[in-house]
């Protein structure tokens, strides 16, 4: 789902990666990629600056600011240590800006420009009121706002392929049966979906592997190789313990 | 806000309202990870457990059920005798849970049929296989000895090793693939080595008959990825369904390199020479078989044993020695040596003390020393020895273990000759004593005869014992322990002794000239001490380690 086609040696390119290669956001697909990531990730940026202490205006502010000003520089092809993930990038380019605004005291002048995503902060902020009043850092905010995003993101696409076929009840009924395996009494599921116990198992089984598979393509697409895809799995993992 | 939950089974608590479908994110994750079972597993949530040994037992009157040896991915392992045919047979069953599904059950069929095509002596042999009782069961030769996993949590295996592990494993391959099967999951748990350190694999669960499957059945649906995680070619994931040969070779590339460096080779990984100090021969070949590209990998299993043969052979210049493990065996020898002589220099100034009048004080003393030289490295090993917690760990025991029993029979052997050897060197002494000092009443009962049919009988005996000591040191699955190293083989010779000495103390009874009853009441009881203390120790230890 967020891979690109599979290149000449029969591998995906991740969009991230794609991103990477083309090193300047000028160029129209990379730029199209990058916006794209950023659409689907910029609501821990929010948190992050939330849990810095700025209200919610100036955090809308500054979110949209730091937008602006990464795609008219192209800033992202400086930061090498940071490359091999979209997630590491992300925040260290905010951070970048975040001290760049501070010395600069510019928050007058913010808001000229077009902002290059529609950004909803309506949602944005009703997440961060959710989120508990812990003493965690702007950093642990930014990479648990992180997992929570991508894994809602990707259950979201999973089902509405299960929708799209036609199949948005089974979906309902099996999706708890990704956390809780062989805990919900598959008799009990096959009568709500008025199918064989063995259908139900098979049907568990394949919501699985799908989930399985969207998640490592969700993740494959915001590093920049595919061999990453375990290590970032495990640092989103960590990010949600504590 | 809504109330926060906590997962039944990782234990997490969360916010229901943040999370999608208020599913537990940890869990949901958790899918994803190419090691699922191990992050839940040790996140405390309980796993499916294995049924008891009455249980089965009524299903398999053919079998008389010994122990549960372990658990995986498809089911559980008995150790079982068939008294019938006077063997120790493996049981494998398929976890109930999974026998309803009946490409499980094709795929646990099919494992049987896999296995029992295949006849090498790297291969485990399967005897039997059905259904009883809602069990899917597999009878399989058993496998004395550890999988390579609980080898190589009980020591780092030394490169050395990890080439004749690697060899072996590609040998059996090799011939597997020539039949057309491929293994699909090989991996440490599957990699078994019996009591001679020789490489078993097993589980041919996932092998997929290349040439009879294809399109009639396949049990790889295009969304259905097998295989275990982390030893998985990069095919594997992207198009289950392409897989061949090459997808072992990789596998074998990252238990090499599991082997050498005691990391997994994950994301963008280093040589294995910038992490331990090996031959460099050894990163081209590590590389070639972790090639992403099936392609550039090594074509044939064969091929990677060649090359690791040749690394093997062309005597490695002294790398392993550079290892620290490397160290401690090269010390084995030495220590073995200069810990016996320390002993019996102890047993000669004995006997040359008592064979002078009024020897009671300095033979005491004597005694006291041998007995100290004794039991103080028992003492010290007891003390260091951590006792086996799970069932894996319990497999690397026995297998230390038994090169431990064998160490004690062989150093028994190797004790008796060094005994008579230095008796007769005692003798030769004490005849020249006699004649620079007198006794009293005569004496010295010297003979040349004597002599020389105790040295015909002791020489021998002292130098096979030596040879079949080393010998067994090394060959044995016991050699990968780094704990079972010089010093342990020094203590089996010192418990030898004791026994030795037992055995001296009552057949020379009636003799003057030489009493060992002293050394051997001390010795004796001491070792008594240090059963009961070894037995009394062993739940303290367990206990200590639960609470850390
Ligand atoms: N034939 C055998 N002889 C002795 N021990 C065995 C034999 N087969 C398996 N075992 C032991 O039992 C353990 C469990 O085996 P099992 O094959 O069920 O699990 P696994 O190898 O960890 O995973 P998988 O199911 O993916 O193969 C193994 O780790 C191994 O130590
Ligand atoms: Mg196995
Ligand atoms: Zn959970």
């Amino acid at each position: 789902m967020s891979t690109t086609g599979p290149d000449a040696l029969g591998f995906q390119r991740t969009r991230w990666s794609l991103v990477l290669a083309a090193g300047k956001s000028s160029d129209p697909t990379a730029r199209a990629a990058l916006s794209e990531l950023c659409a689907a990730y910029w609501m821990p940026l929010y948190h992050y600056v939330r849990r810095r202490g700025h209200d919610r205006a100036a955090a809308e502010d500054l979110v949209q600011g730091f937008f602006l000003r990464l795609f008219e520089r192209a800033d992202f092809a400086t930061l090498d240590a940071e490359r091999g993930r979209f997630r590491a990038f992300l925040l260290v380019a905010l951070k970048h800006y975040l001290a760049d605004e501070h010395d600069k005291r510019t928050a007058e002048k913010r808001g000229g420009g077009r902002a290059p995503l529609s950004l909803d902060f309506e949602r944005a902020d009703s997440q961060w009121r959710l989120e508990p009043a812990t003493d965690a850092t702007p950093e642990k905010a930014y990479e648990r706002a992180f997992a929570e995003e991508l894994l809602a993101r990707t259950l979201a696409s999973v089902e509405r392929d299960y929708a799209e076929r036609g199949e948005a009840r089974a979906f309902g009924v099996l999706v708890g049966t990704l956390t809780a395996p062989g805990a919900l009494p598959h008799r009990a599921l096959a009568a709500e979906l008025g199918v064989t116990e063995g259908a139900v198992q098979v049907a568990a089984h394949r919501l699985r592997e799908r989930w399985r598979g969207a998640l490592r393509a969700e993740v494959a697409a915001i590093v920049d190789d595919p061999t990453e895809v375990d290590a970032e799995l495990a640092a989103l993992f960590a990010a949600l313990t504590g | 806000m809504t109330t926060p939950k906590t997962c039944p089974r990782c234990g997490t608590a969360y916010e229901p309202a943040r999370s999608p479908h208020g599913l537990c994110l940890k869990c949901l994750i958790a899918v994803g990870m190419r090691d699922e079972g191990e992050v839940i597993v040790t996140q405390g949530a309980p796993r499916e457990t294995a049924p008891p040994l009455d249980a089965i037992a009524p299903l398999f009157p053919e079998l008389v059920l010994e122990e549960f040896v372990g658990q995986g991915g498809m089911g559980f392992v008995y150790r079982a005798r068939h008294p019938e045919l006077d063997r120790k047979v493996a049981l494998k069953l398929l976890a109930r849970a999974n026998a309803s599904d009946p490409s499980f059950v094709e795929r646990f069929r099919r494992e049987a049929r896999t296995l029992a095509r295949l006849s090498h002596p790297g291969i485990v042999t399967i005897f039997d296989s059905g259904e009883r009782g809602g069990w899917c069961y597999l009878v399989m030769e058993y496998v004395e000895g550890a999988n390579l996993r609980h080898l190589m949590r009980a020591a780092k295996i030394e490169p050395k090793q990890a080439l004749s592990i690697v060899s072996q494993v590609c040998d059996a391959l090799q011939y597997s693939h020539d039949q057309g099967i491929v293994h699909r999951d090989i991996k440490p748990e599957n990699v078994l080595l019996d009591l001679s350190g020789r490489v078993k694999l097993a589980d041919f669960g996932l092998a997929r008959v290349l040439d009879r499957e294809r399109g009639a059945f396949a049990l790889t649906g295009s969304h259905q990825v097998m295989g275990t995680p982390h030893y998985m070619a990069p095919e594997q994931w992207e198009k289950p369904a392409s897989v061949d040969h090459r997808a072992d070779i990789y596998a074998v590339g990252v238990v090499f390199y599991e082997l050498l460096t005691g990391e997994m080779p994950l994301g963008r990984f280093e040589a294995p020479s910038k992490r331990v100090q090996i031959d460099v021969r050894l990163d081209e070949i590590v590389l070639k078989s972790l090639e992403k590209q099936p392609e550039r990998r090594y074509q044939h299993a064969s091929d990677v044993r060649t090359d690791v043969d040749s690394v093997a052979s062309g005597a490695l210049p002294h790398p392993a020695r550079a290892h620290p493990a490397g160290k401690t065996r090269a010390w084995r020898g030495p220590l073995v040596l200069a810990s016996t002589a320390l002993a019996w220099s102890a047993a000669l100034v004995t006997f040359l003390a008592m064979a002078t009048p009024h020897a009671s004080v300095a033979e005491l003393a004597v005694s006291l020393a041998l007995f100290a030289l004794i039991t103080g490295p028992i003492a010290w090993h007891v003390a260091h020895v951590p006792a086996p917690r799970t069932a894996e760990e319990r497999g690397a025991w026995r297998a230390a273990e038994f090169g431990f029993g064998r160490s004690f029979l062989f150093g028994l052997v190797f004790f008796v000759g060094l005994y008579i050897t230095c008796g007769v060197l005692a003798h030769a002494l004490g005849a020249v004593w006699y004649r620079l000092v007198p006794p009293e009443g005569g004496g010295g009962n010297f003979s040349g005869p004597f002599a020389v049919t105790q040295l015909l009988i002791g020489l021998p005996t002292l130098l096979g014992g030596w040879h079949a000591l080393d010998l067994s040191s090394r060959s044995s699955t016991a050699w990968m322990h780094r704990r079972f190293t010089g010093f342990d083989a020094a203590l089996t010779v010192f418990a030898a002794s004791v026994v030795y000495l037992g055995i001296i103390a009552f057949t020379l009874r009636g003799d003057s000239f030489w009493t060992p009853w002293p050394a051997f009441v001390i010795s004796g009881l001491a070792l008594l001490v240090l059963v009961t203390l070894r037995i009394a120790w062993w739940p303290r230890r367990r206990a200590a380690a639960a609470s850390a």
